[in-house]
């Protein structure tokens, strides 16, 4: 144990009192409390001349801040375009009298901000963050770049989940989640979150003999088929109204979740991002595989389910709300990556969140289609946007096989 | 077939009881007793007794199937044993919790991790995981523990770049470093150079052996390549049918443990040079005259053609240096033939 640190005494105490006169400075995003100092004269003592000296390890793992600080003014600017376009313009100073508590010049702005846009816009960030995180969650579960919830068939499953509930249960008529009450809202988070983590269970099974991607797409689909069916024969002896609300709410949508509503998705994607958040370590080391994560201390089992806790959580909660929201799943880790330039799950959990949560308040941007009275379904513009991405990275691996 | 093979009890704490007596020795870091490891229940090998040592590098070998990986997987508790009982310390591998594990003994597998946007040092931190506190985060003695992991294989050059730009031999330097920042006192490794070229081969054994000399760790590794193992290993474990032989490379050539082993493999193991002779099992007898690396490797030739060399033969073949390059001359009684390549020897005498 000890071999390693016996040559080297000398070293050991001078990296400590090193570090340990850094710790202090200000230098970094609270939210990592890093510990690894910047490049700064002192840490040159350690410099020798056949070794490249310390301060070339932090830079390499430390997590860069700057992506955030974009990450965050973007988001800040596209939450403030949310509630301000839409079929009717609502001036920018306005809208932050009304967040401050104000009231706007017109009653209907006030209205339509609290009522409509202010939900809709937080529904969407949360929603984007979950449904991201659940696709890198899952990406690197399966160690494949394609895996996503919406790839995988778990929104599926949880479509099943939320069909079952509503089409026989009776409850709600016009709009899919109306008038359910509290109870109910529940009862379909909960419905869709056991559909996700069964139909996970059930990916996990074939993951085993999973290799390529392309293969994991398949499976997904057919998963999808499987789930579909079910719903089809739960539609098939459903009445009409009853059909035309689950229609509806599978071209999702980011406008339907109440006040009312919104404590109850917020703290279940709270949980799953906490979750997410905790795993953040064995998540790294799952990166290897997981006979080398096994090897370096990580529970493997344990991580597996509390992975499908995490994403059936994020994805069976978003998917009872909002719909199967497809392709922000899959595209937001890709983005991220492209933006953070590292594999590490401390940097990508908390970017992942962020693009996730741009991607939706993009996406249900356009899909208000600003100026116009027209609002389109949610995942037809998910899916303009989102299928390129996937193509991209098949293309882009199979270059890479061909390469390699 | 040892007839205890058959009366194996699949209990694995079986042997506990026994082992439990036993006081580890002076630097012992790994010991099995009566261990018998096997898939499914069926055992493939009669019940082992064997220690490792620090400061050693050991090469396990044997014909494929012979249960290398199945050892190699049953020390690291990847694998439960059929019965008896492996331990580092204290520790029964297959009993302990990862993270318990983690702290004895590092792996290193053959295949190589493709991860985007991973660099060496990433990688290589990933091997403090059993040291960090719950997020991961790399304190002043983790630095120091990843940069000399990185110094011992000498990968600072390529350390920061990230692993898809890197050769197979400078990713799988790097694996060991992230083994070594480990910081167990035992490392596995399964195959670590099978897919590498034989320089990059050789250099990987020699780092190993460097380290567990240098940094007094117990190192382990299955090989196929028999020629390095016996060059380079303190210690050999040979597994042949269901048993274990151990000793210094040397010692198993002279107890003919190598040639039982391989024989009827298509390859013979020769006792006085330690190699190995493919081909079909010599018939034909030639003498050979000459010196030098000429004549090392015409007697190479002409074994892989089924000649075994002999003092007095029929047939002589004479290696002479001459003005215009080494020329290779045939000759049966009377007769002679002469040759300026060991190819065009070969075929005459095919």
């Amino acid at each position: 144990m000890s071999c390693a640190q016996e040559g080297k005494p000398v070293k050991v105490r001078r990296c400590r009192a090193t570090v340990g006169s850094l710790r202090s400075k200000p230098d970094y995003l609270p939210r990592f409390r890093s510990v690894y100092p910047s490049q700064k004269r002192e840490t040159s003592v350690l410099a020798q001349p056949t070794h490249p000296p310390i301060s070339s390890v932090h830079s390499h793992l430390r997590i860069r801040r700057m992506p955030f600080v974009v990450l965050l003014i973007a988001l800040a600017v596209l939450f403030v375009l949310a509630l301000a376009l839409g079929s009717v313009s609502i001036p920018l100073d306005q809208i932050v009298t009304v967040l401050l508590g104000g009231e706007a010049e017109r009653a209907s702005w006030t209205n339509i901000v609290m009522q409509f846009r202010l939900p809709r816009a937080i529904t969407a960030m949360l929603a984007g963050a979950a449904l991201g995180v659940s696709g890198l969650l899952m990406q690197t579960l399966f160690r494949n770049p394609l895996a996503a919830p919406d790839v995988l068939g778990i929104n599926s499953g949880a479509s099943l989940g939320v069909a079952l509930v509503v089409l026989t249960t009776g409850v709600g008529s016009g709009a899919l989640l109306a008038g359910l009450g509290l109870a109910g809202d529940l009862g379909m988070a909960a419905a869709a979150s056991i559909g996700a983590a069964l139909t996970v269970a059930l990916i996990l099974q074939f993951a085993q003999h999973i290799r390529s991607g392309a293969t994991l797409l398949i499976v997904g689909l057919m998963v999808g088929q499987i789930t579909f069916a079910g719903v089809s024969l739960l539609l098939y002896f459903s009445i009409p109204e009853r059909i035309q609300a689950y229609i509806n709410w599978g071209f999702g949508s980011f406008s339907s979740v109440t006040w009312a509503q919104l404590p109850i998705l917020a703290s279940t994607v709270a949980a799953g991002l906490a979750l997410a958040l905790v795993m953040i370590k064995p998540l790294n080391a799952l990166l290897l595989g997981e006979v080398y994560a096994e090897s370096v201390g990580v529970h493997v089992r344990r991580l597996r389910i509390t992975i499908i806790a995490a994403t059936a959580l994020l994805t069976g909660t978003v998917t009872a709300f909002c719909g199967p929201i497809s392709f922000i799943g899959i595209a937001a880790p890709h983005l991220c990556r492209g933006i953070v330039r590292s594999a590490d799950h401390r940097a990508l959990v908390p970017a992942v969140a962020f693009v996730g949560a741009l991607l939706a308040l993009a996406a249900t941007l356009i899909a208000e289609a600003p100026g116009t009275a027209l609002t389109l379904p949610l995942n037809a513009v998910t899916a303009l946007f989102g299928a390129p991405v996937v193509l991209l990275v098949i293309i882009r691996n199979q270059e890479r096989s061909a390469h390699g | 077939m040892d007839s205890r093979l058959l009366t194996a009890q699949p209990h694995h704490r079986s042997g506990h009881a026994g082992v439990a007596a036993r006081q580890p020795s002076e630097g012992e870091v790994l010991s099995a007793a009566d261990l018998v490891i096997g898939y499914k229940g069926k055992p493939i090998t009669q019940p082992l007794d064997f220690v490792l040592n620090q400061g050693e590098l050991v090469c396990l070998v044997g014909i494929n199937g012979a249960g290398k990986s199945t050892l190699l997987r049953t020390l690291a508790g990847m694998q439960r044993p059929l019965s008896g009982v492996a331990r580092t310390g204290d520790m029964v591998p297959y009993h302990a919790t990862p993270a318990e594990r983690a702290r004895r003994l590092s792996v290193v597998l053959t295949n190589r991790p493709d991860v985007a946007l991973l660099t060496g040092y990433g990688l290589v931190a990933l091997g403090r995981h059993p040291h960090t506190d719950w997020r991961g985060q790399i304190t002043a003695s983790d630095e120091v523990a990843i940069h000399s992991a990185i110094g011992a294989v000498s990968a600072e050059a390529y350390a920061g770049r990230p692993l898809s730009t890197l050769s197979d031999g400078q990713v799988q330097k790097l694996m060991i470093a992230r083994a070594l920042a480990q910081e167990a006192p035992l490392m596995l490794l399964d195959e670590p150079t099978a897919y590498l070229d034989l320089p990059r081969r050789v250099e990987i054994v020699q780092l190993l052996r460097r380290i567990a000399h240098e940094q007094q760790r117990a190192v382990l590794l299955t090989t196929h390549d028999l020629d390095l193992a016996l060059r380079t290993a303190d210690r050999l474990f040979l597994i042949a049918d269901g048993s274990l032989e151990t000793g210094a490379p040397e010692d198993l050539i002279l107890s003919q443990a190598f040639e039982r082993a391989f024989r009827s493999q298509g390859v013979a193991f020769d006792p006085a040079t330690g190699s190995f002779c493919f081909g079909d099992p010599a018939v034909k007898i030639v003498t050979l005259v000459g010196e030098g690396h000429a004549r090392d490797w015409t007697r190479r030739a002409l074994e892989r053609t089924g000649y075994r060399v002999i003092e007095e033969a029929p047939l002589r073949i004479l290696i002479a240096e001459t003005s215009a390059g080494t020329r290779w001359q045939l000759w049966q009684g009377e007769q002679c033939q002469e040759f300026d390549s060991i190819y065009a020897l070969m075929q005459a005498m095919r």
